[in-house]
């Protein structure tokens, strides 16, 4: 069964447009959730999480329905934002305390034990923690009541490279076992490139692709060649492509590959697909 | 509830705004004053800093992530500025009972005593039900609904001296000459929970369509 399951998620907007979203994940993978700043990843995960209604759509968590039965459902998830510094005056200790007590199922001994594991001081104000720790914080209070789902909002978003490695090695750990798994939205491609099982990319409100990683790069290729022999036909087989001082370069399709033999293709990097797709309808010639 | 109402008194409100209620009500000891002014004092001081305190510290954000009904945070919270205004009444009527052993009732404006305190409960009340409604249809902007609610609330303290002054039976009924004051302060009493229960109730139906 899946863990988390988005059936046909929308929500309009003045100026966005959700459109239909729909993607599974199963207990014991990670999914990125990509997309470029605005293309609704924070839209989507709050839509799943009923802090924005959404206009249509389901959301099913280990198989019932999130907004019939919120409040058992949120026992068993551990949710990151953006916003990590709420109450951030306040002790670790302290916040840990008045949040435990919502949670009937939660284990003291492994609270103490994740904040021994992650060197969090139960006397520091969150306020005085780095992102990171503010994460590994949220993390072990997600852990402490045993959350089977957890979903993160650009956790690694303003981390240094050596901190956003170790929170994702903390991420492969802990599916580890197969019975958590994790959704996270991200910008940083690289995040994706060391910690992901799926990819789910979104653009301008709507899900171009729900795949695995490697399904996902391997469906496109960079092709490379001299301008002039781009001709109109083969513009119109590229999601974009762009004009430079020694040709142009393009993402395709890998279906639409064999239309172009004789120029230079190559496998591209999720953060190709992400810069291709969102210049689609703005080529640079 | 109980877990969201220590939630509220562990995180939200300080206990120095319990302290505060107990110097708020001090002011009662000084002698010939108008002493509706008192209960604005929670409005004026204590309000606009709690509900900073809630926007600063993305409080909407923090709870919606608790496995707890949207309607539970909101009574929680209207329970939880109840209870401080229970307190400064409370605090005021041990004011007012040094004050009355001390200079006696004689004042220029309405005078202390049960009657007083009933007036301040109504004072609360109607400053509750414009204050949380209006609030809660955004969860974050409170300038515009405190300020309404201040002057409404004001409005009413406002009357309650006139009609002191033109009105003997109700003075009587005011200023303790009918049962002590008991009446008034039953009455008050009764006029605060209902105000708050109706508060509540619109309050909470506005924010679970307020999008977080």
């Amino acid at each position: 069964m899946n863990i988390l399951e988005v059936r046909d998620l929308s929500k309009r907007y003045p100026k966005f447009h959700l459109r239909d979203v729909s993607f599974s994940l199963e207990p014991g993978y990670i999914m990125g959730f990509i997309g470029v700043n605005g293309a609704g990843k924070t839209t989507t995960l709050k839509s799943i999480l009923n802090m924005v209604h959404p206009d249509g759509g389901s959301v099913l968590i280990n198989g019932k329905e999130f907004r019939e039965n919120e409040l058992e459902l949120k026992q068993m998830i551990g949710v990151v934002l953006g916003d990590k510094d709420v109450y951030n005056l306040y002790r670790v200790g302290k916040i840990a305390r008045v949040v435990s007590r919502f949670y009937p199922g939660w284990d003291d001994a492994a609270y103490r034990s994740y904040c021994d594991r992650f060197d969090l001081d139960q006397d520091r104000r969150l306020v005085e923690l780095s992102q990171g720790m503010r994460t590994k914080f949220f993390l072990t209070i997600a852990l402490s009541h045993d959350a089977k789902l957890f979903i993160f909002d650009e956790p690694t978003s303003g981390l240094d490279p050596a901190a956003r490695d170790d929170l994702l090695a903390i991420f492969q750990e802990l599916v580890k076992d197969g019975d958590r798994s994790i959704l996270y939205s991200t910008h940083i491609t690289s995040d994706l490139e060391k910690c992901a099982d799926f990819v789910t990319y979104i653009d301008d409100g709507e899900l171009l692709d729900v795949t695995t990683k490697d399904d996902f790069i391997d469906a496109y290729r960079i092709v490379q060649g001299k301008w002039e022999s781009l001709d109109s036909r083969l513009k119109g087989k590229t999601i974009s492509h762009r004009k430079h001082d020694y040709g142009f370069s393009a993402l395709i399709r890998r279906v639409d590959a064999g239309a172009f033999s004789g120029f230079q293709i190559d496998p591209p990097s999720i953060e190709d697909i992400m810069i291709y797709h969102t210049r689609r309808g703005r080529n640079h010639e | 509830m109980n877990n969201l109402l220590r939630k509220e008194f562990g995180l939200t409100i300080h206990p120095m705004y319990v302290g505060a209620a107990f110097i708020f009500g001090a002011l009662a000891m000084i002698p010939q004053w108008p002493y509706l002014i008192i209960p604005f004092y929670f409005c004026w001081v204590t309000v606009p800093t709690l509900m900073g305190r809630l926007k600063t510290n993305k409080d909407n954000q923090f709870s919606a992530l608790l496995p707890v009904p949207r309607r539970a945070v909101v009574a929680a919270r209207v329970m939880s500025f109840s209870i401080l205004e229970l307190l400064h009444v409370i605090a005021a009527g041990i004011g007012s009972a040094v004050h009355l052993a001390v200079f006696g009732p004689e004042n220029f404006a309405l005078q202390l005593g049960l009657g007083y305190l009933g007036v301040c409960l109504v004072i609360y009340g109607v400053f509750n039900v414009v204050l949380f409604p209006m609030y809660y249809r955004t969860a974050e902007k409170f300038g515009l609904p405190l300020i309404l609610a201040i002057v409404v609330s004001a409005v009413v303290a406002g009357a309650a001296e006139v009609l002191v002054g033109v009105s003997e039976p109700v003075a009587a009924v005011l200023e303790n000459r009918v049962a002590a004051g008991v009446p008034a302060l039953l009455g008050g009493a009764i006029v605060f929970v209902l105000l708050g229960y109706v508060a509540f109730r619109v309050s909470a139906k506005r924010y679970e369509t307020v999008q977080l």
